[in-house]
């Protein structure tokens, strides 16, 4: 092959043009500490690069997250300690209070540090992490109780049945029929709805290939727990009392009943407790008054139910269901019927989630629980996917992200805490709260009721097991806090090497690779010096 | 004794000196581009013969034609070479410059706003309350869609330069068309007595090298019947002549520019040029090669039935992130409940178009879509008069909602029908809300349908890369953000309730968001791809342009200068002269000898 000049000069440029290349990209990789620069230096290590980077920013994330859970939860944990030793100091002096041998001096003063450890209760109960209430749900920005002790805030609850199991047979009447019980649900007043609702369904097969299926369940149900065939009674038995003159009766329908309808109901009413012996008086056609003249006899009970042959209702519909009483208060300055839900106020949802009922009521203004009992034997409720007595709990949950698809719940519901807890009339539902329980021991502390005292201790210890309970699960958040901690930690060190491992410049071979490639370019240039310089020309005379 | 020695040495002379001149000519072109080694051809002239068969004599040399040494197999195979390069060095660029817009290495662009947009995110979640939790989300949601609406705008703005710097190529190539048809009448006729015009060949081998780099070109030098008519050179395109001989028909564009190909798709608002022969021929592109076809390779390229992938790729790639992205945060976000009262069923991001349940539609369906009897009627009044008894003005609105789900046709107190939209119509009649949406979406491409908290139906149309930002509820007032999912009596959410916004973080691990997965592997795919096609490129043009130094340098092995061989060569034509001219001094004393000092014996 001829070689020319040109052609060693231009082999010459090229070769110290690619070794100036490569000297440029070791020196870059060397300055700027890491080898990828572009995409196409490395595609897979630049997507690898890429999902790590975003891993330790989203662990970075988490790590702030884990501190703030961990902050929140030791604040928590703080106040349920306060809150237990107050509860302690309640039992020290209801235990003295109980034995009885107290000067009425002392009870006085046991009376005024008691007011002082409600007080204290209260203030626990507003406990705040920067500015936030601890215990108010998702209403951080109100305190769960009021000043007085009553509840400030309600917060949504729900109630989940158990995994429906398709398909369902409701039996046939009377086996039909199921109680929602709403009592010891408190208004944000303070006072408490004491009702019942009985629940009716019909002789059906939902699901299972039948035409109706468990959304239509759901539906069913809904409409039972807000229309008007729900019947509204006094929890309490019919004929425990003595009705006597004055007492006033209620009878309650959930729509107005037609003017045609009016003296039908009157009729019957009367027949029920003998002519002359009431007084019934119609209040806007839905609720009749029935005011006693004489006293009642009800040893042997009246049945607190009767048939009306045919109602009529001003919306055009009519019913023959049975009609049921109510007996009320007397006391005149409280309208009839306030104990139970109003119908407006009846917002009950029932859904099917994950094979769940879900039942929930956002209208009812309570922190408080509400169940469901089999009315007879015929349904299972296990069945029909509602557990016996299952007691409702607030959804209201701050959760804080402390992995991918890891949630830590951070907050106690203050209905965990100072709700009801005590079962004072051993029906299934608690219903005293810690502020209740201190009202009637103040209350019988300054009666003098040693008795009534002493019985509250069993109710003192029930609230203190529950709060230590509570503190147990708290601590056991904080534990898992600070293990995930750890864990992010380490995750942080492992992806950062393992990013280092991806991206960066490995120090050493490099400057390695840079003395080569600096020690082949200055070789070139001495050849090249050597080659491009002489030619015959030189050698010429 | 004659003159006849003389005359050859004068040859002698003659041929070295043209040698010399040659040699000259060489040193002096050493370093032109394109510039061919010459060579003075010599033969010895026909002898005479003496008579009597006596043998023959010498007359001397004879020095008449220069010749080019060159190797025209080379330049075929350098010139389909360098086409290669040509197309790969221009991807190279365009890909890098790709590379250096989406910039997503390290703490890249789309990964690392939108990282942070999900922490922002993150921290509200914490405290749904905190103002300042609230104003970070919506300054971090800025940050992301300027970023991308930016990168967006740059591709665009990228594909419209291509579009220049393809017209620029297209100049280039008619500027080397027409220099070339000049060169070729000019060798033409310069080579009409059959003598080679080198140097002008040189000129045209030059451009010809240039022009292959930008287009692939077939190069055939025509024989015109003999030898003496010479050759015409025809530079063929496409199977087009470019060239034919002194003749240029010159690529030129369409008048008017049509529109991109994927012009509506990716929303340009300018034509592009689309190539054809000034007599009319059109280009078939896919044949093409070179620079040329790189550019419109880079300009046009979607999908991979359209060949290598070009900006409108990535345009849509960005598109397609943000239409999907948007959509499910918009999609979650209008569910949640804000600060406000009633504030639900506020989007995140903003869309180019949202419609209410029961909004009357811009742009009605056409009422003569229908097949007959019904069709031909222009409005939907006369649409409806087409049903006569015993069929309806129900039937007709029947007929309706089942031809356009989701639609429906009133009446208003003036007997003038309208459509009007009804998605919760639509919704109910499918099995389920998903499946519902699915079907919107199938029947109407680029719209979907998304409810409020307080189950409202809207329609919704996706917005494109380029049109993402941020919702102007959420610009005007930080409170309209919908961290929480529970609500009081006025539709106000719950401050502490943050389940929204969890919903919304959980949409950076939603797998089956893109076909590519979850938003950050989405990114992560764009990048690789768009890395493994640089690279790519970067490789091939680093081979082609190896190759095509590999083929000029064997190529200058047998034309370049050498300069040792031409001062070899100069001393050899040196000497040559010196010893031509003392023959003609020994001659002369041969001729003197006879002229003046013969006969002269006794004088």
């Amino acid at each position: 092959m001829r070689i020319t000049n040109s052609m060693m000069v231009n082999r010459l440029m090229m070769n110290m043009n690619n070794n100036l290349k490569r000297m440029d990209k070791i020196q870059n990789d060397y300055n700027s500490g890491v080898k990828l620069h572009k995409p196409s230096d490395d595609p897979v290590l630049v997507a690898r690069s890429l999902k790590l980077h975003t891993d330790i920013r989203e662990n970075d994330q988490f790590a702030k997250n884990i501190d703030d859970a961990y902050s929140i939860l030791d604040k928590t944990e703080t106040s349920l300690n306060e809150l237990h030793s107050v509860l302690h100091r309640v039992r020290e002096l209801t235990d003295q209070a109980a034995n009885g041998v107290l000067t009425n001096e002392d009870t006085i003063k046991i009376n005024a540090e008691m007011k002082q450890l409600k007080e204290q209760i209260i203030k626990i109960s507003n406990d705040t992490y920067v500015g936030r209430h601890i215990y108010s749900g998702y209403k951080t920005d109100q305190s769960y109780l009021k000043d007085n002790g009553s509840n400030n805030i309600s917060l949504e609850k729900e109630m989940k049945s158990d995994i429906l199991n398709a398909p369902i047979t409701i039996p046939a009447a009377p086996n039909n029929k199921f109680e929602l019980d709403v009592t010891g649900i408190a208004r944000p007043d303070g006072t408490k709805y004491t009702g019942k609702y009985t629940v009716e369904l019909t002789n059906e097969v939902y699901g299972g290939g039948s035409s109706k299926t468990i959304d239509d369940l759901a539906t069913d149900i809904q409409n039972k727990l807000n229309g008007d065939s729900i019947e509204l009674t006094k929890n309490t038995t019919w004929g425990d009392d003595q009705l006597s003159t004055g007492d006033i009766v209620s009878v309650r329908f959930e729509k107005e009943v037609d003017a045609s309808s009016i003296q039908d109901v009157k009729d019957e009413i009367e027949a029920k407790f003998g002519a002359g012996n009431v007084t019934i008086e119609t209040k806007d056609n839905k609720f009749f008054t029935i005011t006693m003249n004489t006293n009642v006899d009800t040893t042997t009970p009246i049945e607190p139910t009767f048939s009306i042959g045919s109602i009529s209702y001003k919306d055009g519909t009519t019913n023959s269901a049975e009609v049921k009483f109510t007996i009320e208060d007397n006391d005149p300055s409280k309208e009839p019927g306030q104990d139970y839900i109003p119908l407006e106020e009846r917002d009950f949802s029932v859904t099917v989630e994950n094979n769940q009922l879900i039942i929930k009521n956002p209208k009812i203004q309570d922190n408080q629980k509400f169940a469901i009992r089999s009315m007879n034997d015929g349904l299972d409720l296990k069945k029909i996917g509602l557990v016996k007595v299952n007691i409702s709990e607030s959804n209201e949950k701050l959760e804080y992200q402390i992995g991918i698809s890891a949630n830590l719940s951070i907050n106690v519901r203050g209905d965990e805490v100072f709700g009801p807890v005590v079962d004072s009339d051993e029906d299934g539902i608690p219903d005293e709260t810690i502020i209740d329980t201190m009202n009637e021991l103040i209350l019988h502390l300054e009666n003098g009721n040693s008795i009534e005292i002493s019985n509250k201790l069993k109710e003192i210890d029930v609230h203190m097991d529950n709060v230590s309970k509570i503190r147990a699960s708290v601590g056991a958040r904080t534990n898992t806090a600070e293990t995930v901690k750890e864990r992010i930690a380490d995750t942080k060190v492992n992806l950062a090497k393992l990013l280092s491992q991806t991206e960066d410049t490995d120090m050493g071979e490099a400057s390695i690779q840079l003395m080569t490639y600096e020690a082949i370019y200055k070789a070139s240039l001495n050849i090249g010096a050597r080659i491009v310089q002489p030619t015959l020309v030189d050698f010429i005379r | 004794m004659s003159f006849f020695g003389l005359s050859i040495a004068k040859s002698g002379l003659f041929a070295a000196q043209k040698a010399l001149n040659t040699i000259g000519h060489n040193i002096a072109n050493a370093n032109t581009p394109g510039y061919t080694r010459q060579r003075v051809e010599q033969v010895a002239t026909s002898p005479l013969s003496s008579p009597g068969g006596r043998g023959m004599i010498g007359t001397g040399v004879d020095a008449n034609r220069v010749t080019q040494i060159r190797n025209e197999f080379l330049d075929i195979k350098l010139r389909t070479e360098n086409t290669v390069y040509g197309q790969w060095e221009y991807r190279y660029s365009s890909l890098s410059e790709v590379e250096a817009v989406m910039n997503e290495v390290g703490d890249g662009k789309i990964g690392a706003v939108m990282d942070d947009f999900f922490s922002s995110l993150s921290e509200l979640k914490k405290d749904p309350s905190l103002p300042t939790a609230r104003a970070v989300v919506k300054e971090r949601a800025i940050a992301m869609s300027t970023t991308i609406s930016q990168m967006h705008s740059q591709l665009e703005k990228m594909l419209k330069d291509t579009d220049s710097s393809m017209e620029a190529t297209v100049q280039q190539i008619n500027t080397y068309a027409k220099d070339i048809a000049k060169l070729n009448e000019q060798i033409y006729s310069a080579e009409m007595d059959g003598s080679s015009a080198n140097d002008l060949r040189d000129n045209r081998n030059l451009l010809l090298d240039e022009l292959s780099k930008l287009v692939n070109v077939e190069i055939n030098e025509v024989s015109q019947g003999s030898e003496a008519a010479g050759k015409k050179m025809q530079i063929l395109v496409n199977g087009q002549p470019l060239v034919s001989h002194n003749r240029v028909d010159l690529i030129t564009f369409q008048d008017p520019k049509p529109q991109h190909k994927y012009g509506e798709d990716l929303g340009l608002k300018y034509d592009v040029r689309v190539l054809k022969f000034e007599s009319g021929t059109i280009i078939n592109t896919n044949a093409l090669k070179g620079t040329l076809k790189a550019q419109l390779d880079m300009r046009d390229n979607m999908g991979d039935a359209d060949g290598p992938k070009g900006i409108p790729y990535y345009m849509k790639k960005l598109d397609e992130f943000v239409s999907t992205f948007t959509e499910e945060v918009n999609r979650i976000h209008m569910q949640g409940f804000g600060l406000d009262a009633d504030s639900t069923g506020k989007l995140f991001f903003t869309v180019k178009s949202i419609k209410a349940d029961g909004e009357v539609t811009a742009n009605p369906h056409n009422p003569g879509d229908f097949s007959p009897p019904n069709d031909g009627a222009t409005d939907i009044a006369g649409f409806v008069s087409t049903f006569t008894a015993p069929q309806t003005e129900a039937d007709a609105v029947a007929m309706w909602e089942s031809k356009y789900k989701g639609y429906t046709i009133v009446k208003d107190g003036g007997g003038n029908w309208s459509e009007v939209c009804d998605i919760k119509k639509f919704v109910d009649s499918n099995t389920s809300e998903e499946e519902a949406i699915k079907d919107w979406e199938a029947q109407y491409k680029g719209y979907t349908i998304m409810k409020d908290g307080k189950g409202n139906w809207y329609e919704v149309k996706n917005i494109t890369a380029k049109d993402m930002k941020i919702s102007e509820d959420i610009e005007k007032d930080l409170d309209n953000i919908g961290a929480a999912k529970t609500y009081d009596q006025e539709y106000k959410a719950k401050v502490g309730d943050n389940t929204n916004i969890l919903d919304i973080i959980q949409l950076r691990h939603k797998d089956n968001m893109f076909e590519w997965g979850s938003p950050e592997d989405f990114v992560k795919s764009l990048t690789t791809n768009l890395g493994a096609d640089t690279q790519e490129a970067e490789n091939m043009a680093i081979n082609q342009i190896t190759l095509v130094q590999q083929i000029d340098n064997t190529r200058q092995s047998i034309s370049g200068v050498s300069l040792d061989e031409e001062m070899g060569n100069m001393i050899k034509y040196q000497h040559a002269y010196n010893a031509s001219a003392r023959m003609i001094t020994a001659m002369d004393e041969m001729i003197d000898v006879i002229v003046n000092r013969m006969g002269r014996v006794g004088l």
